[in-house]
């Protein structure tokens, strides 16, 4: 009875997503309209699905057992993504817009190049190096994370989730393009949302009230109301705190958020936008951490922490709201997995065949090929995923990592450098264009590069913890 | 106490001082940018 409450949510929301995605085929059957949405986005759209796509199952099944196992050391989290959704939509989006409207850019390769007047495509190129490479593995971890939520949720095999993630995901993306992709983000977000208002709240009340919820976690463990967790404040507190704030910093640039400025329709629509954006930042944040924390209370004894979001769902809640939830978890997965498909579906068509290979196609044979491509990178990122070896986690890591720092130090910097605006003349370009190129790789391969070796480290030292440092 | 805070007082501040700062930035630059006309 339980399994067909939840099969029949599903089945809803599987069914909304594929008529979304037709509904999306009016755009998609030109460049612009499949990559980005032909710039007709309003803010609310931008708002909600650039959150979604900037969380992903890392925010439902990691931070809430990030607030599970450190308690409010957590929060960090939460204070440094409200400041880097605050900081992106004051300081990159507006900006951003102006810049690749006068550029007619719609990718971020786009872009860089016409800011930096690389008639040699080599900042393209590398760009889109990095794109793929790190957009692939971050897909498969997350089709990784599709296929374990059927599993833990419904008890089908980890196989048949996989496959139901990427067989919807593909649908819509291919047949809807960017637009479908944004309208479905917006689902997924404001699913996000009202999940991650609900779920503390019946938590907290589960627990008694706040104050009870305070004192019994004081009684486990002390260290779940310090700030500074069980380091307290010394050298590897601090190190931690700032680690944990450090993740909001990929809002500024990684390129999946920065389409969706690009795909507004207007600059005011992000000026409309950003309240939004923050607000619905805080709600996520805040509320993963204290349904870790309220869970923490009622299910001490959990051997893996990132399992605490199901279990307050199946165990607090009627069968049709485990549904929803799973439903969720999906959200959070299929909203990070659609924009990475077209990012990187993007990057080849638009960045490498229409600007460098061949750009004598019709836009409907780019538009074809660009349908292909995501089918293709789908194809492998599913070839990734299915025999679920644990080396995933460490690509997610190299992946989110690696987008951001690649493109955020490097889009932050210049947009307010106007000796590069192109209102300067011939050799402007040149000096940061290396400079450029030196952020973005070093960025890309060192951090990561630096996450990963310390990696085992932690898998050997609580392998429950190594994907609660996966992030979003 | 926590760096010469109570750990309620860091708990505000994570959950109610950054975000409504962050909000109040965002509804500043909301305002003035709709009255610059954009």
């Amino acid at each position: 009875m339980g399994s067909a409450a939840i099969i029949a949510v599903l089945a809803i929301y599987g069914v909304v997503l594929v008529a979304i995605g037709i509904w999306g085929g009016r755009e998609s059957s030109s460049v612009a309209g499949y990559y980005v949405a032909g710039k007709k986005l309003p803010s609310w759209v931008i708002a909600f699905s650039s959150n979604a796509t900037g969380e992903s199952a890392w925010l439902l099944l990691g931070l809430t057992g990030m607030g599970y196992l450190v308690g409010i050391h957590a929060l960090w989290v939460v204070l440094g993504e409200v400041l880097g959704v605050a900081l992106a939509w004051v300081f990159v989006g507006l900006r951003f817009k102006e810049y690749t409207d006068r550029y007619d850019s719609i990718t971020v390769p786009d872009y860089l190049e016409s800011r930096f007047r690389d008639t040699q495509h080599i900042i393209r190129l590398v760009s889109v190096v990095i794109i793929f490479s790190m957009v692939t593995a971050y897909a498969a971890a997350q089709l990784t994370a599709s296929g374990k939520a059927f599993s833990s949720f419904l008890g089908t095999s980890y196989e048949l989730g996989v496959l139901i993630g990427i067989a919807l995901i593909l649908f819509y993306t291919t047949v809807g393009g960017f637009t479908a992709v944004a309208y479905n983000d917006l689902l997924h977000g404001v699913l996000m949302f009202l999940g991650l208002l609900v779920l503390p709240i019946v938590g907290i009340a589960a627990v008694g009230g706040w104050s009870p919820m305070v004192s019994q976690l004081g009684a486990i463990d002390p260290n779940l109301l310090k700030p500074m967790g069980e380091f307290g404040l010394s050298a590897v507190g601090i190190a931690s705190a700032v680690s944990f704030v450090g993740i909001g910093l990929a809002f500024l640039g990684a390129p999946q958020l920065l389409t969706r400025f690009i795909s507004a329709r207007h600059r005011s629509e992000i000026i409309d936008g950003s309240v939004m954006a923050v607000a619905v930042i805080i709600v996520f944040d805040i509320g993963a951490v204290f349904a870790g924390m309220a869970g923490r209370v009622l299910f001490p004894g959990l051997a893996d922490p990132e399992t605490i979001l199901p279990t307050m769902s199946a165990e607090l809640m009627p069968a049709v709201f485990t549904g929803v939830f799973l439903v969720i978890v999906l959200a959070a997965i299929m909203s990070t997995v659609d924009s990475l498909l077209i990012l990187a579906s993007s990057a080849v068509v638009r960045d490498v065949v229409q600007k460098v290979l061949h750009p004598g196609l019709t836009e409907r044979q780019f538009s074809f090929l660009g349908k292909l491509t995501t089918v293709v990178i789908g194809a492998i990122a599913l070839a990734l995923a299915l025999p679920e070896v644990r080396v995933i986690f460490w690509f997610v890591l190299f992946a989110w990592s690696g987008l951001a720092a690649a493109f955020a130090p490097v889009v932050f910097a210049f947009l307010e450098w106007h000796h590069q605006s192109g209102r300067d003349s011939g050799d402007g370009g040149r000096i940061p264009h290396h400079g450029l190129l030196g952020v973005a790789v070093q960025g890309a391969i060192l951090l990561p590069v630096r996450d990963v070796a310390r990696l085992p480290g932690r898998i050997r030292g609580h392998d429950r913890g190594q994907s609660l440092h996966t992030p979003t | 106490m926590i760096g010469g805070l109570h750990w309620t007082a860091w708990l505000l501040l994570f959950v109610a001082v950054v975000p409504a700062l962050a909000l109040v930035t965002v509804f500043y630059f909301k305002r003035r940018r709709r009255g610059e006309g954009a």
